[in-house]
């Protein structure tokens, strides 16, 4: 706070004119410029190169790919892979749910009564992150397995049928899905939820409201852009996801990711992927867009 | 990722007498603790099931972990350089974090600082950043992964450290700045004012006043920039070459069996981000 | 094959490639079909000589390029993950190589499959740089080697620098089918896939590949994704040789497969994985490679998965060293390449791997090791856990004629549109919804 100012400072006016100078024109435009042009470079570009590979064709043994403005990528790969959008729709939506009925409660509870601990539940809520993503993806397989821990105990006591088993299945790809979104969900949630003026309900209860109406009529309205926000944050992850596919699923429950991954780093299809990848994005801006008529642009970032 | 208000103290409010936390009910009392240390248990049981394991004897053939509980170990911790390939990925993902945090660290604040202190009037297409920086958070990993891809390809750079330090800014910029406008938003301008009324000059003003006040918004985005390369596997998997961060050469070698060795480096890094958030987490309780 | 009036040059380093390539006047189809052309021209024509960078007057891979290289001590190679002895973290084959020549070996274990392999190195083929590697291990059952060859991308090898090659190289990987004489390709393994399964729950697992498909086991049966595998899966299964097979032919084994999944039979399609799976017991049988089965074997917690060669045939596929165009350090490459085809080294090898040895004369030095491999014989004894007669009698490192006879080629692909056809009738199998 009391830095020290420079011992000798000569000419302060000059100072002050250059800094007015400095302030008024360029530099807004100096102090953006290298993430700007970083990212115009390395993200804008790029997806301006993508949308236009969906009109080349491409050489799967050179990798070559030649401008031919072949339109018909777009309704091939959509009528080749559309169960695939439709599996990663309905996984990361029920991901999603789930996510969202399990950190409800204790985004509320931290919230409301997490008292001086408040920062230590947060943590432990986004233990996860303190792991890799792939190791702790790997890790459930491992447990899940037929022979893993979970199931030998179950199976060696006679819980479940000795045929039974979770991994390869929907099951396992959604519950993968919820585990590693979980903290997206919880921490706009409880975002939300912590910016509830507690004089409001304070207020609420001085009107005779019981703790449910508060609750119904006071407390979800003002979380409802918390919970949206969670919504769109752990939904278009888990939609683009493919790990937990790779690695929990099995045969019949591909997910556009996969898809997308497989056209691109093992096919060489780059037109398919590229023109997938478009789709893809296209509907996770679509979602956003939805999110901000509804409730508008402004505020999503507040849970980013 | 969300911003994490760990770091700081300054999302809470003042502590003060609350009617809900003054009539605690069974609900409050009973039931939702037990459910949050459940969910708690839920999310902390995978990482258990890891370090457990990461001290598991291999009793026989390759040494790859295995579900039997062969007796405790400390043989991994004692030859954790023992796999080459893995040894290098790691320090290659060492060495790629700390490139490109310093990287978007440095870019992020800047763009940060121009967007909390212009407004739209004085800076034309701030607008447009904004959008872009959502963007770019919103897009869904693979598509960001494959368009580097295209670009690389297209280009014909070959694929290597270079374009994961590429790839790793551009994916950090974005949540550096975010994280770093959050907390600059409540900045007191009229000490930089004053340090120019003293004679200083915009450079060391910055230096010795700005810096010094916009830290620890910086280093929260710093951090955050840190674990999102550190952890990255799409993307990385996308446009490393013939250099193979850690995430991407455990993926690999899990398809044909898992060393003890990434449990070990998994217990490492889990333990050192651990201790990050605690620290922090004490240093924001002593500020307050 | 088709439009042959569109006769496009491949070569990774002709100009004029990138110019037809850049015609727009190519439709989709047609562009692909031009490739196969051009596939095929290369191989009738040989590869033109490439030009080498800087107007150097020999062309690379020529005896008087060779001359003009240079030992470099340094040998970056690329291979699988678990395909060469380890002890301790170390592998004695190549500390043995540092110690004999001075070149420093830094081995990668990072080709999980071909195509996704072919696709990391191509971006630095195509700009003319270095890979980072220089020897890397492509299997000849994918197109990704064929591709290596044929667009130029391979250095062809140095025949005078390979003696141990050339006396010891056994018959099976002399002189293949898919690179005559040797000119770009060493072999490093071969192996089989055939079935592997879990003998404690199948106890009559018969003599067939039908196990892959008996509705008993369904949910519990893994197939690969190399589609390579997979189809020829499909063919042995209704009883076509997969090498001489026609397009219907492959469509009926599409159809087979389709089924197979459809019926729930197939729990998951798998790529290296599929050995863990094995173990883990979420599978109980699958397509599986000859060497996996013998090394989980090894462990007496896996002892009861079995390998079965069936009655329909096994696929018989070998591994390739080869050495990609810039690589920086080829004189090393080449030293190493030929240092694996001593036998001792090989015995060391064939230890830890157990696949199909491609040095026969291995089999006597793992009985009575007359050099430096008695010692590292010795020292890997107590990981491996069984003598190293198990592995120098093994009908399935040191197969006989019997056994070799019975297995199968691969279908060759004469062009781009048959791999394209190939590919447009197994891809949907696994990657369906």
């Amino acid at each position: 706070m009391d830095q020290p100012l420079p011992p000798d400072h000569p000419g302060s006016v000059k100072g002050q004119r250059r800094f007015a100078a400095f302030r008024q024109g360029l530099a807004p435009y100096l102090l953006s410029l290298p993430a700007g042009l970083w990212l115009l470079l390395l993200f804008i570009v790029p997806l301006l190169i993508m949308l236009s590979i969906t009109l080349k064709t491409c050489n799967p043994a050179s990798g070559a790919c030649v401008m031919t403005w072949s339109w018909g990528e777009f309704p091939r790969v959509v009528s080749l892979y559309h169960a695939q959008f439709v599996t990663s729709l309905i996984f990361a939506g029920a991901a999603t749910v789930i996510d969202l009925v399990i950190s409800f409660p204790i985004a509320y509870w931290i919230a409301f009564y997490g008292g001086r601990k408040k920062n230590f539940f947060l943590i432990m809520l986004l233990v996860p992150f303190f792991v890799s993503f792939i190791i702790r993806t790997l890790v459930w397989e491992f447990i899940l397995s037929d022979n893993g821990i979970v199931l030998h105990f179950l199976k060696h006591n006679h819980l479940v049928p000795a045929g039974f088993h979770v991994l390869g299945t929907g099951f396992a790809v959604i519950a993968g899905l919820a585990y590693n979104y979980l903290p997206f969900t919880a921490l706009p949630i409880y975002v939300a939820l912590e910016r509830i003026d507690r004089q409001v309900v304070n207020a609420a209860y001085d009107l005779y409201a019981n703790r449910r109406v508060t609750f119904m009529r006071v407390i979800m309205p003002l979380a409802v852009p918390g919970i949206f926000a969670a919504f769109l944050l752990t939904f278009i992850p888990a939609f683009g996801d493919y790990v937990n596919q790779e690695i929990l699923g099995g045969t019949s429950n591909t997910m556009i990711g996969t898809v997308i991954q497989n056209l691109f780093l093992i096919d060489s299809d780059y037109a398919g992927g590229a023109s997938l990848s478009v789709v893809l994005l296209a509907i996770s801006l679509l979602g956003i867009w939805l999110y901000a008529r509804l409730l508008g642009s402004r505020t999503i970032e507040e849970y980013l | 990722m969300s911003e994490t208000p760990i770091a700081d103290g300054t999302t809470q409010r003042p502590e003060r007498p609350e009617r809900l936390s003054r009539r605690p009910r069974r609900l409050g009392r009973y039931v939702l603790p037990t459910y949050s240390w459940l969910v708690i248990a839920y999310l902390v049981f995978p990482i258990a099931v890891m370090v457990a394991y990461s001290f598991n004897r291999v009793t026989f053939g390759l040494q790859l972990v295995s579900f039997a509980w062969n007796g405790f170990t400390l043989q991994w911790y004692r030859q954790w350089s023992n796999v080459p390939g893995l040894t290098s990925a790691f320090w290659l993902t060492v060495r790629l974090a700390l490139v490109s945090t310093i990287i978007s660290t440095i870019l992020g604040t800047l763009l940060a600082i121009a967007l909390v202190r212009y407004r739209r009037r004085k800076f034309r297409g701030k607008g447009t950043i904004e959008q872009i920086l959502f963007l770019n958070i919103a897009a869904p990993e693979i598509v960001i992964g494959a368009s580097l891809l295209g670009l690389f390809v297209t280009f014909n750079l070959a694929r290597g450290f270079l374009t994961l330090v590429l790839a790793h800014v551009a994916f950090s910029i974005a949540y550096v700045t975010v994280t770093v406008r959050a907390r600059l938003a409540g900045f007191d301008r009229s000490l930089e004012e004053a340090a120019y009324d003293l004679g200083a000059n915009p450079l060391s003003t910055f230096r010795r006043v700005t810096l010094p006040l916009i830290m620890p918004g910086v280093l929260a985005g710093a951090l955050m920039a840190l674990a999102l390369s550190i952890d990255d596997f799409v993307t990385s998997n996308f446009v490393s070459g013939s250099s193979v961060p850690f995430p991407v050469w455990v993926y690999g070698a899990s398809r044909v069996g898992t060393p003890p060795q990434v449990f070990v480096f998994g217990t490492v890094i889990f333990m050192v981000g651990i201790a990050f958030a605690l620290l922090s987490l004490g240093i924001s309780r002593k500020k307050s | 094959m088709t439009n042959s009036d569109h006769e496009v040059p491949v070569s990774g380093m002709d100009p004029s490639f990138w110019r037809g390539m850049t015609q727009p006047r190519f439709s989709r189809r047609q562009a692909l079909a031009a490739t196969g052309v051009g596939l095929v021209s290369v191989l009738a024509g040989g590869i033109a000589g490439p030009m080498s960078p800087a107007g150097a007057s020999a062309a690379v891979g020529s005896p008087s390029w060779w001359k003009g290289q240079k030992k470099h001590d340094v040998l970056n190679f690329a291979n699988w993950p678990y395909y060469i002895d380890v002890l301790a973290g170390k592998h004695p084959s190549l500390e043995h190589f540092t110690k004999t020549t001075g070149t420093k070996v830094s081995y990668y274990e990072v080709i999980q499959d071909n195509a996704s392999f072919y696709q990391k190195i191509r971006p630095s083929l195509v700009a003319r740089q270095y890979t980072g590697y220089d020897i890397v291990v492509m299997t000849n059952n994918n197109p990704q080697l064929g591709y290596l060859i044929e667009l130029g991308w391979l250095i062809p090898l140095d025949q005078s620098k390979r003696p141990n090659f050339d006396k010891y190289a056994g018959p099976l990987i002399k002189n293949p089918s898919w690179d005559p004489s040797n000119k770009f390709t060493m072999a490093w393994q071969s192996g089989w896939t055939g079935v592997g399964y879990n003998s404690k729950v199948i106890k009559h697992p018969g003599t067939s590949i039908d196990l892959l498909f008996d509705k008993k086991y369904a949910g519990r049966v893994g197939m690969l994704t190399d589609l390579f595998e997979l189809g020829s899966a499909g063919l042995l299964a209704i009883g076509v040789e997969p090498a001489t097979s026609t397009e219907s032919d492959w469509a009926k084994a599409a159809k087979k497969l389709q089924l197979q999944k459809s019926d729930g039979i197939v729990g998951a399609y798998y790529d290296q994985s599929y050995i863990e799976h094995l173990k883990n017991g979420d599978i109980v049988v699958s397509q599986a490679y000859s060497g996996d089965i013998f090394q989980a074997d090894l462990n007496s917690k896996y002892k009861d998965l079995a390998f079965l060669l069936p009655d329909e045939g096994a696929m018989l596929w070998t591994d390739n060293m080869c050495i990609p165009k810039y690589a920086e350090n080829p004189v090393d490459a080449m030293t190493a390449m030929d240092y694996f085809y001593n036998p001792m080294t090989q015995a060391v090898v064939e230890y830890y791997n157990d696949y199909i040895c491609p040095v026969p004369a291995a089999k006597l030095q793992l009985l009575h090791p007359t050099g430096w491999d008695k010692s590292a014989l010795a020292s890997l004894k107590p990981e491996i856990g069984l003598p190293t007669s198990v592995t120098a009698d093994s009908n399935s490192v040191f197969p006989d004629a019997a056994r070799v006879k019975d297995s199968k080629p691969y279908r060759v692909f004469k062009n781009q549109d048959e791999i394209n056809a190939w590919t447009n009738l197994f891809l949907p199998i696994i990657q369906g919804a």
